[in-house]
């Protein structure tokens, strides 16, 4: 249900940026969650710190651990535009201009001390969950904080598909390592022994939000979809993304949101966008890559202005990949602890992403694909230009390429964007007319 | 015995060939003979050298080869390696190569594999995975079972088994070829101005086109060649190269590095021919064997994980102590992801040795050479008017 | 008479045109876009509707036989003579801005010298002017700000000289001037100028002045002709500030691709190569646009890049071309 925030008309006033009850309850979940990183040491819990592929929260959770995510530090970041400022301190000090801006963006806010995005204390994690998952920077990313700051660090090496399957011999590897590496280490750091029920109690809560989540995702196959699923949908996969899988408040999260949905969807109504709702859905759009940060409103407005909806995204599966049928296992959670890491988005091989990116133009009945190219991500980007090309002879609907960054606002030209996005519209607009054009005349010639 | 100039212009002329006519003479030389490519930073040749096969590194187009169809793959914000290669590939100059290895340096080599599987979908390819978890009962179980796996897809290549002894034979074969590399960087480290590292670097490339065996002895044929032919000593400073495990720099650069005063007395170049720092036992359990190897008597390098805090940067420190090195030059491709990011820590630790450090940056295609004359010159001066004597 | 006007508001040049009902393309206009794409996109529509005019002068005169034999020479001439005309009411507008600001230009004792230099130059320019459009004359450019700044440029450094006057100031008067001067609009005195050069015209050409009213009469007729304009299309970087409606504007993507299409039918791919940047553009059968493909990281390679070469080389960016084609 929505409850729009009432304000006065005004000239003087921006207009009130509209947020649903879902939209509200997640930045209350991570507002707490920032919170509980600030005082968790005083109420004598440790704090760790993962990545959002391959995001063991179940698991850090049997430990009593606050449980800080530094990419979602660095979005944050972002979003109260911060993170330039961050990005040249990391650089002074001796960061590349080449690499990664979440790990600089990252990098810099800890040079400045133990403060987090919200300005509450976020005190330096006590253990490294480093889950090697579909990104080699993770590696150096906590190298580099070990380096700098101590801290327990425990390495999770998640194999790439790179034959596009799991092999036994993967799924051995990383549940071995759980077993042998990572649990023991999180038992010594937390100082709390490793009870495999209360995972299993925790995994039947993921369970229910995953499937919630997958519904909503589902929903955007509608005509006219319900949701966005990829600016909207960042709100969406927060809960579970982060620091909240697993957790009672995440099921209930998702289950106000489906609901909320539901509700969309009988009313045939359109997304919620910052303005209000979207009432007329023109264009329908898979978008791979993640989303820029730094800009974030401003470039959903260049979609939603024209009336595009996002309709499918791969970067909705960096986290986890639900919509095919996985779900967290409380029968053999370590199993599934193991073919959850090995199945996010960014641990699929070149292949694999592709035929994702088909299946989502299809089932979802969009008009093309749009690729958001990011100078930091090697791991998204290397290989996007093949990508397009093999989407576009696949399928036959159209691609369009733009390029931006995650947290750098120096890699963000808006007039360069909107120039690529207005021109990517209208030729989805023309062959259509064309279509239709061709259409008529063919069934109306007879000789 | 071949002369010093004639090995070398031997070598000059295998770097030089981007069309790997030593791999089609070889491959023709005999039926059925097969070859296969390696990416950058280290495989298991001795799997390939056991079947039969020919193990072919690849470098990446260098500044001779002119991209023109590689840049379409790529962003600009991509090193030059990847387009280097699709350039190859696509050219045809790699037609001769049955498959290709893609071993795990980093993400954009990793998404090549994949790449390369939709681009020459008749080709053998393998992404090979290295651990990342060096416990012998987890990552060394874990690389058995790789290393198995590219046993029986390389046997099915061959066309017959990979047998244990075969395999024990190989690995014999490539512990003599890494015995003869250690040998040509002790001689250098020791006597650097009879072994100039632009010879040096020609002859670890020739050992990616050429058969074991026949590099080995090419390595110790130069050896016996330059030392009894005297060279003049220079008042250089030593230094130790570091970061160009990949995407190579033009010899020009490394050329200018030289003349600019500096001797080079180590480097990360071709680092899968010294990658397993002693001999790998020729008895008992090949596979076991070489998994142990890469587990516990391997380099380190940007692309493998450093369990242990205190041991960042210590080979690196160790390698500088044993060369008498005076300084450390790192020398990075641009955008390159593991060389860049791993160059605050080892920055870091060499600071706290007190070990004078420069850094810059390259492409494979770098054309400007007075910067970095420049560059590596005044840090030899500075070593030498600065540093305790 | 209904025509068609399309606006291409680019980073360096502004281009329009004027189509017809068939689709005859009836004149084209072109303009340095400045630092104001208002005034850039009515003047480059302008120039459209006066080269329209011309067009139509054209069909007047061929129809009436007026000018047997003498109608290219006439028209030529007249356009050189309306060019003119033009150039002498934008020139008198900025010799009065330049004597304004060198009032306010704080040049303190100076100033009076500096009045006095300006008055030579404008009285040197005015004489010379004519020259400029003479039939065979040469330049770089048919921009008025080009035109009479490389004029100025010349001209006011011989008489700072002799004059005793700072060449800077005399500069500095220029460049305050220009900006004002450029971003006007002379839209009300384009009949008032078609007539004045027709005067001139026929004045120059002695065979003309017999038939000076049948002359006359087409083109009054043409110039009393309201060319409505029925709708306008505009595309290009700057058509976000073009004054009309969403609907009316595409991007330049679409509308290179199907203007490449109307011109030549079988055209698969257009290539721009634009100010600053340069787009691929793939068409099918039908004009509609399958793909496309942007530079603009980089302008290496693009118009303004062009530019400066031309520049360096002391040539006009539109000889670049021909002078390539010689190549051996």
């Amino acid at each position: 249900m929505s409850t729009p925030i009432a304000m006065p008309q005004s000239s003087k006033t921006a207009a009130p940026v509209q947020k649903e009850d879902a939209m509200l309850l997640q930045k209350s979940l991570i507002n707490s969650n920032y919170h509980d990183l600030a005082t968790a040491h005083e109420h004598g819990r440790k704090i760790s710190a993962t990545f959002v592929p391959g995001n063991l929260n179940e698991l850090l959770m049997c430990f009593d651990f606050a449980r800080s995510l530094p990419e979602t530090n660095a979005l944050q970041n972002a979003l109260r535009k911060r993170s330039g400022k961050l990005i040249m301190d990391a650089e002074r000090d001796g960061h590349s201009e080449d690499v990664c801006t979440y790990v600089k963006a990252d990098l810099g806010m800890m040079l400045g001390g133990e403060i987090g995005p919200t300005g509450e204390p976020l005190p330096r994690p006590d253990v490294l969950l480093l889950s090697y998952t579909g990104c080699f920077t993770f590696m150096k990313w906590f190298e580099l904080i070990r380096q700098k700051y101590g801290g327990e660090t425990v390495m999770l090496h998640v194999p790439y598909q790179g034959d596009g399957k799991i092999s036994p011999s993967m799924r051995e590897y990383v549940v071995k390592q759980i077993k042998e590496t990572v649990i023991p280490t999180l038992e010594r750091v937390s100082g709390v022994k490793f009870d495999i029920d209360r995972l299993r109690e925790y995994m039947k809560e993921s369970r229910k939000a995953e499937e919630d989540l997958v519904w909503v995702l589902h929903s955007a196959k509608n005509r006219p979809s319900p949701i966005d699923g990829y600016f909207g949908g960042v709100y969406y996969l927060g809960p579970i993304f982060t620091a909240f899988r697993g957790m009672p408040e995440a099921s209930e999260y998702y289950r106000v949101l489906r609901a909320e949905i539901e509700q969309r969807l009988a009313q045939k109504k359109g997304p919620m966008t910052p303005e209000g709702e979207l009432t007329e859905e023109r264009y329908r759009l898979v978008v791979e890559g993640p989303p820029n940060w730094t800009h974030f409103r401003d470039f959903w407005k260049m979609f939603y202005d024209e009336g595009a909806v996002v309709v499918a995204s791969t970067y909705a599966k960096v986290g986890g990949v639900y919509d095919f049928g996985f779900r967290h296992d409380p029968e053999h959670p370590i199993e599934s602890l193991a073919e959850y890491c090995l199945g996010c988005y960014t641990n699929l091989n070149f292949s694999q992403r592709i035929d994702m990116i088909c299946r989502y133009l299809d089932e979802y009945q969009a008009d093309g694909l749009l690729i958001n190219s990011i100078k930091s991500c090697n791991s998204f980007s290397a290989g996007q230009l093949l990508i397009l090309r093999e989407v576009e002879k696949r399928t036959g609907k159209p691609a369009a390429f733009i390029e931006s960054d995650l947290v750098d606002p120096r890699y963000f030209s808006a007039a360069n964007i909107r120039n690529r996005l207005e021109s990517y519209f209208q030729m989805i607009k023309q062959k259509r007319a064309a279509a239709v054009q061709s259409a008529v005349h063919g069934g109306a010639s007879i000789h | 015995m071949s002369t010093v100039a004639q090995i070398v212009e031997r070598c000059q002329a295998l770097y030089d060939d981007l069309n790997f006519n030593a791999v089609k003479q070889w491959k023709a030389a005999a039926a059925g003979r097969k070859a296969i490519g390696y990416l950058p930073i280290y495989v298991p040749r001795e799997i390939l050298h056991a079947a039969g096969i020919l193990p072919v590194g690849i470098f990446g187009g260098g500044d001779q080869l002119e991209v023109i169809q590689g840049d379409a793959y790529y962003q600009s914000y991509i090193c030059r390696i990847p387009r280097s290669t699709i350039e190859l590939g696509l050219s045809g100059r790699l037609d001769c190569l049955d498959g290709m290895l893609f071993p795990s340096i980093c993400d954009v080599i990793r998404n090549l594999s994949g790449m390369w599987q939709i681009l020459f979908k008749d080709k053998y390819v393998r992404y090979f995975d290295v651990p990342q978890n060096f416990e012998n009962v987890i990552g060394g179980e874990f690389y058995v079972r790789e290393l198995q796996a590219l046993r029986d897809d390389i046997a099915g290549i061959a066309g017959k088994p990979i047998g244990d002894d075969a395999l024990r034979l190989s690995i014999a074969v490539y512990n003599d070829n890494r015995r003869a590399m250690r040998e040509l960087y002790d001689y250098r480290a020791h006597k650097p101005w009879q072994a100039p590292t632009s010879e040096v670097y020609l002859l670890a490339r020739a050992g990616m086109v050429l058969p074991p065996e026949e590099h080995t002895r090419l390595i110790r044929d130069y050896l016996a060649a330059t030392d009894v032919a005297p060279r003049p000593q220079r008042d250089n400073a030593r230094i130790a190269l570091t970061g160009a495990f990949c995407e190579q720099p033009p010899l020009a650069l490394i050329k200018s590095i030289e003349m600019a005063g500096c001797y080079i007395v180590d480097d990360d170049f071709m680092l899968v021919l010294r990658w397993i720092v002693d001999d790998v036992p020729e008895t008992g359990d090949p596979l076991h064997n070489l998994s142990q190897a890469f587990l516990h008597r391997s380099v380190s390098t940007a692309s493998k994980y450093e369990a242990r805090r205190e041991e960042k940067g210590q080979y690196l420190l160790r390698q500088v102590k044993r060369t008498a090195a005076e300084g450390v030059i790192f020398a990075a491709p641009s955008f390159c992801d593991p060389a860049l990011l791993d160059r605050p820590m080892l920055l870091d630790v060499l600071a706290q040795h007190k070990i004078p450090v420069t850094a810059f940056k390259y492409a494979e295609n770098t054309g400007q050479m007075a910067p970095i004359r420049e560059q590596a010159g005044t840090f030899a001066d500075a070593i030498k008017l600065w540093s305790a004597a | 008479m209904r025509c068609f006007i399309g606006i291409d508001l680019g980073s360096t040049t502004t281009k329009a045109v004027v189509i017809d009902e068939q689709r005859n393309v009836l004149g084209r206009g072109i303009t340095n876009s400045r630092s104001n794409y208002d005034t850039a996109a009515t003047i480059a529509k302008q120039e459209a509707l006066v080269n329209t005019r011309f067009y139509l002068f054209r069909q007047a005169l061929s129809g009436s036989g007026a000018l047997n034999g003498l109608l290219e020479d006439f028209l030529a001439q007249l356009e050189r003579d309306f060019r003119l005309e033009q150039f002498l009411e934008q020139f008198a507008d900025l010799e009065a801005t330049c004597r304004r600001n060198v009032e306010s230009a704080h040049f303190g004792d100076a100033a009076l010298g500096v009045g006095g230099a300006l008055e030579e130059v404008f009285k040197r320019l005015r004489t010379e002017a004519p020259a400029l459009f003479a039939p065979d004359a040469k330049r770089k450019s048919d921009f008025f700000r080009d035109i009479a700044g490389s004029r100025y440029l010349a001209v006011g450094e011989q008489v700072a000289k002799e004059c005793g006057v700072r060449y800077d100031m005399l500069l500095n008067v220029f460049d305050r001037s220009i900006i004002e001067v450029e971003n006007r609009v002379y839209d009300e005195s384009i009949s008032r100028n078609l007539l004045a050069a027709l005067d001139r015209t026929i004045r120059a050409i002695p065979d003309t002045l017999a038939r000076g009213d049948a002359i006359r009469a087409p083109i009054k007729g043409v110039l009393d002709t309201v060319l409505d304009e029925a709708y306008v299309v505009g595309t290009g970087y700057g058509r976000a500030r073009l004054p009309f409606s969403k609907e009316h504007i595409r991007s330049e993507i679409l509308c290179h691709g199907l203007g490449a299409h109307v011109m030549h039918p079988a055209t698969a791919t257009v290539l721009d190569i634009g100010g600053q940047d340069t787009k691929a553009i793939q068409v099918d059968r039908d004009g509609i646009v399958e793909s496309f493909q942007m530079n603009d990281r980089c302008a290496a390679g693009c118009g303004r890049y062009l530019g400066y070469i031309a520049d360096e080389m002391n040539m006009g960016l539109h000889e670049l071309g021909p002078l390539a084609m010689k190549w051996r």
